[in-house]
């Protein structure tokens, strides 16, 4: 298997795993503080896959994690709008020529600020669609938005030390 | 015909892109408030394996085989205590809600007979607005859809889904669902519900201005939701205020289950309710 699949596959693999090992069933400060680390697999992608690339690969994403945890379809919904906008995120922080191929999210090539926006940004997106549709009634909408943000920070953090410990030392751009 | 295929075409991950979010906001509607079927059997399944291992692990030096025992033990005894309350309590306990005036036959104690099976707790979730717990017994123990669950011999939830060899409950806190309770031994009945926010703390309504609450009064169940038999704990009240002009009372409880904590606990079907399950299954 080439590394350009071969890569983002294991680490696909890895952040599922941990998801639905361990992580599933961690969650602080009565769920405002909940991990999602299977995005892990999803906000490391190569950014320069198809549009319809993402949107599969972050759809099964969320059928297995739905499967796994009784998430019952919130998992899955989540991770399509995460899938679908992913294309148009990349797009939004790309410089102007465009990712060179094969070219994968690093701290070091892009930059802190970089990063930070392009996993937040993805990880806010999965986060606001599940809490949103969690809540299941308005009154719970405005508590469930402000889980998402802290839930999304947490994620953040989690994501960003996976990558610090497992990341291959940067390219040049 | 071609410009439609060239637009379909065009706009192919936006189009896939609805459709699977239809497919998944569809799999959310049908198992958000009371999940059933077969998507929810395969989780239950796959959920269940999985927190069997992990059961499996943790067990390892808790001296689990004993903890078997005891469980199967304490079953039993609940058992037999709760069919001899329920077939004898309105009979002979003076505080009880309804005097019986006839004796209890051997059918109607029969009738009442309560079974109680232990259970494992494999997988559960408290910090969601609809949360489950799956359980480590299914169809294949004798547990049916619509029983309720207890845990130490408070009030904790009901069976929603079976597969064979697991179980899927919704506790208490779940915000879809409303519970009867009964405010201490004679008091009113009301609902019991959950806002999605505390797991620890529940929310009375329809309690009448006219009931006289203190905190620390003990709510039980009512018996007239059939999972449960009358007189078991779900917890105590918190707190209360009267809103002005308002004829009911706004009651917070503290739910006598911790849902966070639970390991084991027991499924229960009584008598009653097989008799009203066949008498539904009647009506055309």
């Amino acid at each position: 298997m080439n590394s350009f699949l071969g890569k983002p596959l294991l680490r696909w693999l890895l952040s599922v795993l941990l998801q639905i090992a361990l992580f599933q069933h961690l969650a602080w400060g009565n769920g405002w503080w909940t991990p999602s680390v299977h995005l892990y697999g999803l906000v490391m992608l190569p950014l320069t896959w198809q549009p319809l690339t993402y949107l599969l690969v972050a759809g099964g994403t969320g059928i297995v994690i739905d499967l796994a945890t009784l998430g019952g379809g919130l998992h899955t919904a989540a991770a399509l709008w995460m899938g679908w906008l992913f294309p148009h995120i990349i797009r939004l922080f790309a410089p102007r020529e465009g990712h060179e191929k094969g070219a994968e999210p690093h701290l070091k090539t892009f930059g802190a600020v970089w990063f930070a926006a392009h996993i937040l940004l993805l990880i806010g997106v999965y986060h606001v669609a599940l809490f949103a549709l969690e809540s299941g009634r308005w009154g719970l909408l405005p508590a469930n938005l402000g889980k998402s943000l802290t839930s999304t920070l947490l994620t953040g953090v989690l994501c960003a030390g996976i990558h610090l410990l497992l990341a291959p030392p940067a390219r040049r751009r | 015909m071609r410009n439609l295929w060239q637009l379909l075409l065009r706009h192919h991950t936006f189009l896939l892109f609805v459709v699977a979010q239809v497919f998944a906001l569809g799999w959310v509607g049908s198992s958000h408030a009371y999940p059933r079927g077969h998507w929810i059997r395969l989780g239950l399944r796959l959920s269940g394996t999985w927190g069997g291992w992990v059961a499996q692990y943790e067990d390892m030096g808790r001296l689990s085989a004993s903890n078997e025992k005891l469980l199967a033990e304490n079953a039993a005894l609940r058992e037999t205590l709760l069919t001899y309350e329920w077939a004898h309590r309105r009979q002979d306990d003076p505080d009880s809600v309804v005097q019986r005036e006839y004796p209890v036959s051997d059918t109607a104690q029969a009738a009442h007979r309560v079974e109680v099976r232990p259970a494992r707790v494999l997988r559960a979730t408290w910090n969601r607005s609809s949360n489950v717990f799956v359980l480590d017994r299914g169809r294949r123990d004798g547990i049916r859809p619509g029983s309720g669950v207890i845990s130490d011999g408070c009030a904790m939830g009901r069976v929603m889904e079976v597969a064979d060899e697991f179980t899927l409950v919704l506790p208490l806190i779940h915000t879809e669902l409303e519970w009867s309770a009964r405010v201490k031994r004679k008091g009113p009945v009301a609902r019991l519900t959950w806002d999605g926010r505390d797991p620890g703390v529940g929310q009375l309504l329809d309690v009448p201005r006219s009931t006289p609450l203190a905190v620390g009064d003990t709510l039980w169940t009512t018996g007239l939701q059939d999972m449960f038999p009358p007189g078991l704990p779900m917890g105590t009240i918190l707190d209360f205020r009267l809103p002005e002009a308002s004829e009911f009372f706004e009651v917070a409880v503290t739910f006598a289950a911790d849902f966070r904590e639970l390991r084991y606990v027991e499924v229960i079907h009584s008598g009653p309710q097989a008799e009203a399950e066949q008498m539904l299954e009647q009506i055309p």
